[in-house]
């Protein structure tokens, strides 16, 4: 057809349409277009704070746009915790929210589920066939059959609302991945609303940092890592760490040392004795709090001299010795760091109460510069929170389902369902664990403290159980998780999502088609952070409460919602009572409702972003504060020395000391839980031995079993987290990916020597199964591999071997999968930038010659719950290495 | 040369959803087939047949395929331009949000860079549009984004749409 003939054809078609039935639309244009400033315009630009959700921080920020898209993220100076500081991750929700692949409308499945076809449908195709599935199962008496499953919740108690509405107990979580090995030590010790330390950094002068990492990634890192730096450049604090390589804590400390993984807790046992041995102790402190005698804590430490720490541990005995002399005498003013490096191993619970016994050994809790205590919940009005107004979700309260169990008061018929041996395990257990004890998924009986101080779950084990049948799933709803990347043994994830069976429908919320999304048969989509409310709270580094709003910037992309207005309409769709918890009309209204408390108006709250009495005292000494009148109306005051104070309804809100009601710690002793028999207890009631250091009531060393005679050619393969990364939810992030991309085995230039294998060269790992009493514990032969290009790292330890775990995706647009076409996802970026790579497509890609988007590692991951806890022991795992 | 309004507006309808039975009898009118069959024979079979609801479903798929999700032939101008990417979506923003561009459903719902959005805008200029709208904003990608559209898809209906896109 030649040019002329075509147009001839365009100008028929043209013809033929406007005498057709065909109605077009039409915009409605009124002006005509002008072209906006390229550059961002301050003069033109609205600033507006809201809360950064790249990663677990939550940082304020404010968000400048301009022409309706978000240009720019900064720091919010008002933001007590990251004082207007700012981190990387940040810019990346600008790709977050406008990369061209992310979902902007309901899909449903067309085909098997997994084959990757899907077809657009409407909210209402998609609500119908939602409350389809869930509202046969409130009406038939089975609603613990809908299973809620999240990555990250920051709905602040939105999701909960709807779960208990509904009335199941499957609010899922992933606290297990994360951090419960390093909360239980915490609550053990101060009660259930203390589950994260908030150390006074600013004011500190000694720091023992055992594998935290907070100048790259730690949970407070970004408000810990000023203030830290502060007290070091200016008043000349200390930081020493132990860790298995140099991170960017390790390498910017003034001391580092490589420690073999798993024993951090001979070092700080070995420290103890020597504090101990040199009369270093705050006896008075000790003796006044802890729950545990001076003299029993010696008799258990005996043992732990710093020549057997420095054989378990490879620290020279003399350093072990001289740090903890230092440690000492910096109290007060000195604090312990401990994060995922020393708990997530199979003895990292009570490795975690021997650190945390550092701090109370010199009398430095709650102290300045010390080991310091915020609760994290402050929005909650509890204990130490009396900064904030009451702030609670507004809607009308929907109570918690009832237990699983026998008698009155119990669900029977969910309860009978479970396997005789579990319902034998369970009738076996503590009235007080009866009453929480809701199924399998939800509180695995073989954990029963992932759930004793509040449900941690134990997310690793959710599939395995589904495959096992533990529980019967009709409709799965997964939010913002990515298990079926990021899990242990990820392969089992995805095995089961597939499976239609066990799962029969499962729907995902989500902003990215990511590998679990990808397994979805139906797919809702989000509003991106910045275009949506949150309420938010976390503990403050300044030590004085606050809360925060995250508020919308722009409005949500494409067909995208909120959860608090998918949740509405759903709750009002089921109907059966549901919809009396949704009352709001929409989300502004919520919110308002919300943050109503506040002594400053809504309008004025959204302007600034944050709220906080900036002259309210310090939480310093909060156990030592008086009670008030308040709380003493109608209370039982006695008289002897550490005698507990009850309220009117015989409830414990105090101690006596020096004659006097005090509040003491939260805890059911109102003392510091140094001793704590729920270890033995638990492993009593699981048929844990006793002889196992998990059972112990106190803070002990025990081996890693596996590590315990570690062959010449096996490894331990560690896993660490980059500074510009968030799990698996970050590798498709352009400004992030951009910078990390790819996961190389990082070792010792002597650990390749004796592999015979140089920088570069490719490597297979394979992994063995854990030891001790765990999941599928002790079977033979590897469960997993994969392979990999090497890096060299001085200052990794020789038997260790590490990659990130954020990257090799395959899922998740060119970005993630590090594919590349012409398409450079890199909306938002119109300034004029130095680096000219920014503006640039994945470069990296090998498409383009470069190194690819990086592996995928978590398949070769074994599932490996610590005994009793079930916090995931990631940094356990034993490896054999061939060069390729 | 930019299309006639016509086709553009068809251009921009087949873009922005999944095709409907109403897009469909339009394409199917005898008339308008036979140019379309005349630009796209491939096109023939599909415009003489009655389609059945897997039909539209097999459609709706590959639409999704092509541009909703993980989409290999992205409709947005930002996936198009290494340099300033989010100029074309922050230029037709800035027109919405300050009342001077006003978009019909579906239209609404897309990215403000989206292929069909400019399509239908160019479509609604009028006799007074002196081109400037087509050169600053469609013909810049529109040629690369119809090869790769006909690249990428086997479907006779969207490679009709690359076809129509061509010009």
């Amino acid at each position: 057809m030649t040019t002329t003939t075509t147009r001839r054809s365009f100008l028929k078609l043209g013809s033929a349409l406007a005498a057709s039935a065909f109605v077009p639309l039409r915009a409605e244009v009124k002006a005509p277009f002008s072209q906006p400033l390229a550059r961002l315009d301050y003069t033109k630009a609205k600033a507006t704070p809201t809360i950064c959700f790249a990663c677990t921080n939550h940082c304020g920020v404010i968000g400048w746009v301009q022409d309706g898209l978000v240009r720019k993220i900064e720091g919010n100076p008002l933001d007590p915790n990251t004082e207007g500081n700012l981190c990387s991750k940040a810019q990346g929700m600008i790709s977050y929210t406008y990369y061209p692949e992310r979902i902007l409308y309901p899909l449903k499945r067309v085909g098997k589920r997994g084959e990757g076809k899907w077809k657009r449908i409407s909210w209402d195709e998609a609500y119908d066939e939602l409350v389809g599935r869930l509202k046969p199962l409130r009406e038939n008496g089975v609603p613990e059959e809908f299973v809620f499953h999240y990555g990250r919740d920051k709905t602040k108690g939105v999701t909960k609302h709807f779960t208990n509405a509904f009335g199941t107990p499957h609010r899922l979580n992933r606290r297990s991945i994360c951090s419960s090995n390093r909360r239980a030590p915490l609550m053990s010790f101060y009660g259930r609303e203390f589950e994260w330390e908030t150390q006074d950094l600013e004011n500190t002068k000694y720091v023992v940092n055992f594998g935290g990492n907070p100048y790259e990634a730690y949970q407070g890192g970004l408000f810990m890592t000023h203030r830290l730096q502060r007290a070091r450049v200016d008043k000349g604090a200390k930081l020493v760490t132990f860790e298995v390589r140099p991170s960017n804590t390790a390498s910017k400390s003034d001391e580092f040392f490589t420690v073999m993984p798993g024993t951090d807790g001979a070092v700080a046992g070995a420290m103890l004795h020597t504090i101990l041995k040199e009369g270093l102790e705050n006896k008075e402190f000790w003796d006044r709090w802890a729950n545990y005698s001076l003299e029993k804590l010696r008799e258990d430490v005996a043992e732990y001299t710093p020549e057997w720490a420095e054989a378990k541990s490879g620290v020279p005995a003399a350093d072990i010795k001289r740090i903890a002399i230092e440690f000492a005498k910096a109290a007060p003013a000195c604090c312990t760091m401990s994060n995922r490096g020393s708990a997530k191993h199979y003895n990292g619970m009570q490795g975690d109460r021997l650190i945390r016994t550092l701090d109370v050994l010199v009398g430095n809790v709650g102290q300045e510069g010390g080991y310091c205590l915020s609760s994290l919940r402050g929005w909650s009005n509890r204990y130490g929170q009396e900064g904030l107004p009451k702030l609670s979700f507004p809607e009308p309260k929907a109570s918690d389902p009832k237990p699983w169990g026998i008698g009155e008061g119990f669900n029977e018929t969910a309860f009978k369902k479970l396997p005789k041996e579990v319902q034998d395990r369970v009738q076996g257990f503590p009235d007080a664990w009866k009453k929480k004890y809701y199924g399998e998924l939800a509180t695995p009986s073989e954990y029963p403290l992932s759930w004793h101080w509040y449900s941690m779950r134990v997310g690793q084990l959710v599939y395995p159980y589904i495959k096992e049948k533990r529980q019967k799933v009709s409709v799965y709803m997964s939010f913002t998780l990515g298990a079926a990347f990021g899990y242990p043994e990820s392969n089992v994830v995805r095995e089961v999502l597939l499976d239609e069976e066990l799962i029969p429908f499962h729907v995902a919320i989500d902003i990215g088609y990511g590998e679990q999304t990808s397994l979805a048969d139906m797919i809702l989509p989000e509003a991106a952070s910045l275009e949506r409310f949150d309420h938010h709270s976390t503990n403050n580094y300044g030590l004085i409460p606050y809360t925060g709003l995250r508020q919308p910037l722009i409005k949500p992309q494409g067909e995208s919602k909120t959860m608090p207005e998918m949740f509405r309409e759903l709750a009002h769709r089921i109907g059966g009572g549901m919809e009396k918890h949704f009352t709001y009309t929409d989300d502004e209204s919520l919110y308002k409702d919300w943050y109503k408390n506040l002594p400053i108006s809504w309008e004025e709250f959204k302007r600034r972003g944050i709220w906080q009495d900036a002259t309210r005292e310090k939480d310093y000494r909060l156990y030592e504060r008086p009670l008030t009148d308040e709380q003493l109306t109608g209370a039982t005051i006695p008289k002897e020395e550490n005698a507990l104070v009850k309220d009117a309804e015989g409830s414990t809100i105090g101690i006596i000391k020096d004659g006097k009601p005090v509040r003491g710690w939260p805890t059911s002793h109102r003392m510091i839980g140094v001793y704590d028999d729920i270890f033995p207890t638990a492993a009593k009631a699981v048929g844990l031995p006793l002889e196992d250091g998990n059972a112990s009531p106190v803070g002990l060393y025990h081996d890693v079993p596996e590590h315990v005679n570690l062959s010449e050619d096996h490894y331990i393969f560690s896993t660490f987290k980059w500074n510009v990364h968030t799990q698996g939810r970050s590798g498709h992030w352009k400004y992030s990916a951009e910078i990390i991309h790819t996961n190389p085995v990082f070792m010792h230039p002597d650990t390749g020597a004796r592999l015979g294998v140089e920088e570069g060269d490719s490597v297979e790992l394979s992994v063995f199964r854990p030891m001790g009493h765990t999941y599928r514990a002790g079977e033979e032969g590897v469960m997993g591999s994969f392979k990999n290009h090497v890096r060299f790292l001085k200052g990794m330890h020789p038997k260790v071997v590490m990659c990130s775990h954020h990257v090799g995706h395959w899922e998740h647009g060119v970005v993630g999968n590090g594919k590349s076409e012409k398409t450079a996802p890199s909306e938002g970026l119109t300034e004029t930038l130095a680096d000219k790579d920014m503006m640039k497509g994945v470069w990296w890609s090998k498409k383009n010659g470069g190194i690819g988007g990086g592996v995928h590692i978590n398949d070769a991951l074994p599932i490996n719950p610590a005994p009793l806890i079930g916090g995931q022991n990631w940094y356990d795992n034993v490896c054999s290495i061939q060069k390729i | 040369m930019i299309p006639d309004t016509s086709v553009l507006q068809l251009a921009s309808f087949l873009l922005a959803k999944e095709i409907t039975p109403e897009i469909l009898t339009t394409l199917q009118e005898p008339s308008v087939r036979k140019l379309l069959v005349e630009l796209e024979p491939k096109a023939e079979a599909i415009l003489s047949q009655e389609w059945s609801e897997d039909d539209f479903e097999e459609a709706a798929v590959e639409f999704c395929r092509l541009f909703i999700l993980n989409p290999v032939v992205p409709a947005r101008a930002a996936a198009w331009f290494e340099e300033k990417p989010g100029e074309i979506a922050s230029r037709i923003q800035f027109m919405i949000d300050q009342g001077f561009l006003t978009l019909p459903a579906p239209f609404d719902k897309l990215t403000p860079d989206h292929m069909a959005v400019l399509l239908v805008i160019q479509g609604s200029l009028g006799e007074d549009d002196d081109g400037q709208f087509w050169a600053d904003n469609v013909q810049p990608w529109i040629k690369r984004f119809s090869k790769a559209l006909a690249e990428k898809t086997n479907s006779p209906l969207y490679q009709l749409t690359a076809r129509i896109l061509k010009g």
